[in-house]
């Protein structure tokens, strides 16, 4: 038996790029609601496909359930269409890496296109947190942490 | 020693396995190697037809915390002794059909006896993912899979993927 178990750094999974997705079905709906309960059980506010083994351009994201406000998104073959050169450091975390906040310089606002479960495209402009996490989510894609950005400046 | 683990659809996958009458070297270094396939998928538990072999032995650990000691265990002739009338429900996923999820309803608890590498028999109650993971791998030894609990459409379309898969990989090889 397998189950979706996270994975944890230095796994070597977590440094892998990770191919498009293109085959959509019924079990991408189900592979991103499982994906969201292993977020929401760890808890987090973001996983991506390789935190749970899998080396596909997936990631899900909450940025605001942990205030009462649940906003789940289901991001295939996300893109960063436009980014702000206005950059700002904030503080992250990662399922991966427990207990080992980082402080990473970001831009400040995005625009990102994504599928969802479906195949359906999306659009949208996203800032503050939420633009934090789905970078954050994106580099697990590209096989990059934020250890590998932290800048070790003062909190 | 790693094994191949066979994927669905394989019509080994739907055979019942043979009880082990003689527990012999050979069967010792079966569950080593299971155990070592099953930690390296990496999976929670295999059963012996998963990597080809219809004999009644299956593997498992389902320590999940980060740092916990792991508890393999190998069993041979498992055996359900006694269900819980409570259900629980776990999205299970299989070594022989990678990606796919579904939940399944089992008895929350279950008591099993089975034969250990030694030859003695053992008897536990399991429960949570445990419950679940040994019921799983007992199903295998049964010819049967997670997806056999699921509606008939749901198990067509994954068994249509999975050829899709298996051709894939066949041809990554060649």
């Amino acid at each position: 038996m397998s189950d979706l178990r996270l994975r944890f750094h230095p796994d070597p999974i977590l440094r892998k790029v990770c191919a498009p997705l293109a085959d959509f079905g019924t079990d991408l709906q189900d592979l991103a609601q499982a994906m969201l309960k292993v977020m929401y059980d760890a808890p987090g506010r973001g996983l991506a496909g390789p935190q749970i083994g899998l080396t596909q351009r997936i990631f899900v994201m909450d940025a605001t359930w942990k205030d009462g406000d649940p906003a789940p998104l289901i991001c295939i073959n996300p893109v960063v269409d436009w980014a702000s050169e206005d950059t700002v450091p904030g503080q992250e975390g990662c399922l991966s890496i427990p207990d080992t906040p980082c402080l990473v310089r970001r831009p400040k606002a995005i625009r990102l296109r994504w599928q969802d479960a479906k195949g359906t495209g999306h659009e949208a402009a996203m800032d503050g947190t939420t633009a934090r996490i789905a970078l954050h989510e994106l580099d697990h894609l590209d096989g990059i942490l934020c250890i590998d950005r932290h800048e070790g400046a003062t909190a | 020693m790693k094994r191949p683990i066979l994927l669905h659809p394989d019509p080994r996958l739907k055979k019942v396995a043979d009880p082990v009458s003689d527990l012999t070297d050979d069967l010792r270094t079966l569950a080593d190697d299971m155990l070592a396939t099953m930690y390296d998928a990496p999976g929670i538990g295999l059963a012996a037809p998963q990597v080809g072999v219809l004999s009644r032995l299956i593997v498992l650990d389902c320590v999940k915390e980060e740092g916990a000691a792991p508890r393999p265990l190998a069993m041979f002739n498992p055996e359900v002794v006694a269900v819980s009338d409570e259900i629980s429900v776990y999205e299970e996923g299989c070594l022989s059909i990678p990606e796919f999820y579904a939940d399944v309803e089992r008895p929350a608890e279950v008591t099993v006896r089975w034969i250990d590498p030694d030859g003695a028999e053992q008897q536990e109650t399991f429960a949570g993912l445990w419950a679940t993971c040994v019921q799983h791998e007992i199903d295998h030894l049964n010819g049967k899979l997670f997806i056999d609990y699921l509606k008939p459409l749901r198990r067509q379309l994954i068994t249509r993927k999975m050829v899709k898969l298996k051709k894939e990989r066949a041809r990554e090889k060649a």
